[in-house]
């Protein structure tokens, strides 16, 4: 019955043509596991648009009934805690695969010759998957996502120009309140979801005109005998893949469900306000004891908040025209592996230690 | 340039054959194989590399014939051609008719079972991804949809604010209090109350008393037949319409409803209009002083038996 | 991963596990869980709201009946103080003997409105036709 409907369609619109199109594609060096974060982000973000518009359906995007309702979908509505717990724990999922996969992307050199725009898409995604944690978080309106928020607003404050803007921007006025919250809601919605399903379509594009890179170890022609398509064997490991991510991301959102604090309110009493955990990184540079020589005072709250992310940010938009060499080895690349050890330790140290020196 | 099919294959020391087929490597996108035709027969001859000169009519090789790698005869089921497969930017490199091109399909993917079971199981395993969220979501989804009724008494006034005579109707409005979810609303509603006479409450009544029972089936209120008053909901029971008490050329002082002109008479008594059953009589009380209370109970619109629905 | 040799069989184990895991999966998910906000007092056991079901207190039979018993223990009572207070009347015991008196005078009224077959609950105390004069 199933193939019936199939033919019928295929004679119309050459169905077949078109799967084979999109399943068909050659990948010198066969299929690889390493190859499957790309994937998983895609699933994620299914996950994470079903989750979502589940949540429309009692949340109320209004300073005024936002934490009352948020609370009723997670002790009132059936199930309601699960929907809720998986899109918070696939957000945090989302930000870790993406971690690898821009890790795995730039240690098998896929950056370099002519995947240049490959790399600058995918890095419109990273602002984009980074927007969406931002804007996320303060949905709940309790006093953790008010104080995260405020926070994180004031430090984007302090960017140099349009900095006092861009604050009154997002906060809709010059305190956050009711305003910041309904800009955040259809940022989050709305205007993060069509440029994440725009810049996916273009880095899919920009991907599929170039080609997969491929193992960065082996001639051209080992590489080209060991040649398969993307289906099945890649298809069938991007699934596996994805099912682990499903059944974690589940685990987590049982065994660690969402807890709330008190709704917001500008009287911060007794909460020590923090960003979501991928942000507690540059929270810690800003604020820790070993550091203060460089990021205490305005100056150098400026040079953690603002300069020095500003800085990091260019050097991988440039990274392609920086790094010419063809050579894609990542053994024979010291400066490119050395900078990601620098830099993802870095990262991993400054997360423990905000957690650590948590008062 | 490329061979067009029919070319001459020359090598350098003799004419070959004709190409009948131009194999690409879907990776460098170079030719690396052409089937040439001499005899009638097709074979499968290796010319990557070797390709000294190329135009429509003829390809020169580099080689004798003698040092030609024939990989055996042409076997069409080793390829395939490029529309079943994603070669970007082919167009660029080569410009051939489709059916003249072909591209070799790897040992693995000859396995029809091979591909049949991996295609299979991804549709499987994708399933079952799907299906834990099934029973949630729709739990999720219909939450709200089913709620059993509040028997709340809600106040609807006094008798002593009903300024008509017995017989007639007045209105009450009353303001309406309704948590839904977690947004509370208030707004007015209204309904009619009349103190009957004796002939009309045989009208109103015609079964004796009038039991109100919850979803359970539990009676939960009785409305007497020697009642002093009856409420009427003040929704239509066509399509839920605000009805109105008004003179009628052919029937004289009657319930109207403005929305399909069904009128009923002060008994609530269907006399012409889509109407399909009479008025809907209320749970009603009358406390010490006057005050009413009422159940305000809503009924499915447009039906025969009068069905309760909050 | 090779195919395997029986290809139905697999898929089929391999469903059949997975469908096992899920429906276990929707049997012991709890369907509502309580949040503990710091700062505030753990939450009551709330039920969702019964719907009232309005049940008499009293039925008329009833109340009759306990009227009747209470008349009758009032008149044991009575007879008890006359035997007693004819050696010699106290005041106390004329106040208890008027007391005796009034009762039965509430009789006819109960029992007026009683008869009416009142809806329940019987307390409204209804404007009614022939309630106690």
């Amino acid at each position: 019955m199933l193939e019936a409907v199939y033919r019928w369609v295929d004679e119309r619109i050459d169905l077949k043509g078109l799967q084979a199109k999109m399943l068909n594609e050659p990948m010198a060096g066969g299929a690889r596991y390493a190859y499957v974060f790309g994937s998983a982000l895609l699933f994620i973000f299914i996950m994470q648009a079903v989750t979502g518009i589940l949540l429309m359906f009692y949340y109320a995007p209004t300073a005024d009934h936002a934490y009352a309702s948020t609370r009723y979908i997670i002790e009132k509505v059936d199930f309601g805690w699960f929907i809720l717990s998986y899109h918070l724990w696939g957000s945090s999922a989302m930000v870790a695969v993406m971690v690898m996969h821009m890790s795995q992307v730039y240690l098998w050199g896929a950056y370099k010759k002519p995947r240049e725009m490959v790399w600058l898409a995918g890095l419109g995604l990273f602002l984009i998957v980074i927007g969406f944690g931002f804007t996320g978080y303060l949905l709940p309106w309790d006093q953790r996502s008010y104080w995260a928020t405020v926070i994180g607003i004031e430090i984007v404050g302090k960017a140099p120009i349009i900095g006092d803007f861009l604050g009154r921007f997002l906060r809709g006025g010059s305190v956050p309140g009711a305003q910041t919250l309904t800009r955040f809601f259809v940022i989050h919605i709305m205007i993060l979801p069509a440029a994440l399903l725009a810049m996916v379509g273009l880095h899919l594009f920009f991907f599929r005109s170039a080609g997969p890179a491929g193992p960065f170890k082996g001639t051209t022609q080992e590489l080209k005998s060991k040649m398969e398509y993307f289906f099945p064997t890649q298809v069938w490991k991007d699934i596996v893949v994805m099912g682990l991510v499903f059944v974690i991301v589940c685990t987590l959102a049982i065994r660690f469900p969402h807890q709330m604090l008190e709704e917001a309110s500008p009287v911060a009493s007794g909460l020590n306000p923090e960003p979501e955990w991928y942000f507690l990184f540059l929270f810690q540079l800003l604020r820790d004891p070993a550091l203060s020589f460089l990021f205490a005072g305005q100056w150098g709250e400026f040079l953690g908040a603002i300069a020095l992310p500003t800085i990091f940010l260019l050097l991988l938009v440039l990274l392609p025209f920086i790094d010419r060499s063809p050579e894609r080895h990542i053994l024979k690349r010291p400066i490119a592996l050395t900078s990601w050890l620098v830099v993802l330790t870095s990262i991993v140290i400054l997360t423990i230690r905000a957690i650590m020196f948590r008062e | 340039m490329q061979p067009k099919i029919t070319a001459k294959l020359l090598c350098t020391d003799r004419e070959v054959g004709e190409v009948s087929r131009v194999i690409v490597d879907p990776l460098s996108k170079t030719i690396s194989h052409l089937v040439v035709k001499s005899d009638g027969q097709e074979s499968l001859i290796a010319v990557d590399g070797l390709i000294a000169s190329c135009t429509e009519r003829e390809v020169r090789l580099q080689c004798a014939s003698s040092a030609l790698v024939k990989t055996g005869p042409f076997r069409r089921n080793d390829f395939v051609t490029i529309d079943e497969v994603e070669i970007p930017h082919l167009e660029r490199h080569l410009d051939v008719d489709p059916g003249e091109v072909l591209v070799p399909l790897p040992e693995l993917e000859k396995d029809l079972s091979r591909r049949q079971f991996f295609s299979r199981f991804t549709n499987v395993i994708g399933a079952m991804l799907a299906l834990p969220l099934i029973y949630p979501v729709i739990r999720y989804l219909i939450y709200p949809m089913y709620k059993p009724f509040t028997n709340a008494w809600i106040n609807l006034g006094n008798l002593s604010a009903d300024r008509q005579p017995p017989g007639v109707p007045q209105i009450y409005k009353f303001a309406k209090t309704v948590t839904e979810g977690v947004i509370t609303r208030h707004y007015e509603k209204s309904h009619w109350v009349l103190k009957p006479t004796p002939e009309q409450l045989n009208q109103i009544y015609p079964n004796g008393n009038l039991n109100f029972k919850d979803d359970k089936g539990d009676l939960i209120w009785v409305n007497q037949k020697a009642a002093d008053v009856v409420v009427f909901s003040g929704k239509c029971p066509h399509l839920g319409c605000a009805y109105r008490w008004r003179h009628h050329k052919r029937f004289g002082m009657v319930f109207v409803c403005p929305c399909h002109l069904s009128v009923y008479s002060a008994t609530g008594k269907v006399l012409d209009g889509p109407a399909p059953r009479p008025l809907d009589k209320l749970p009603v009380k009358v406390l010490p002083g006057g005050e009413l209370e009422i159940i305000d109970m809503e009924f499915e619109a447009g039906v025969k038996e009068q069905i309760r629905i909050a | 991963m090779r195919p395997p040799k029986d290809q139905g069989l697999f898929l089929t184990v391999f469903v059949g596990i997975c469908m096992t895991v899920v429906l276990v999966l929707w049997i012991s998910l709890p369907v509502h869980i309580k949040l503990v906000i710091e700062g505030e007092e753990p939450p009551d056991e709330e039920s969702s709201p019964e719907p009232l079901t309005l049940k008499p207190a009293v039925t008329p039979e009833e109340r009759i009946v306990q009227m009747e018993q209470a008349l009758s223990l009032a008149q044991a009572a009575v007879k008890e103080l006359e035997k007693q207070s004819t050696p010699g009347e106290k005041p106390g015991e004329a106040g208890a003997n008027q007391k005796g008196r009034t009762t039965p005078g509430e009789k006819p009224g109960e029992g007026g409105t009683s008869q009416k077959g009142q809806s329940k609950p019987s307390e409204t105390g209804s404007t009614k036709k022939g309630s106690s004069p």
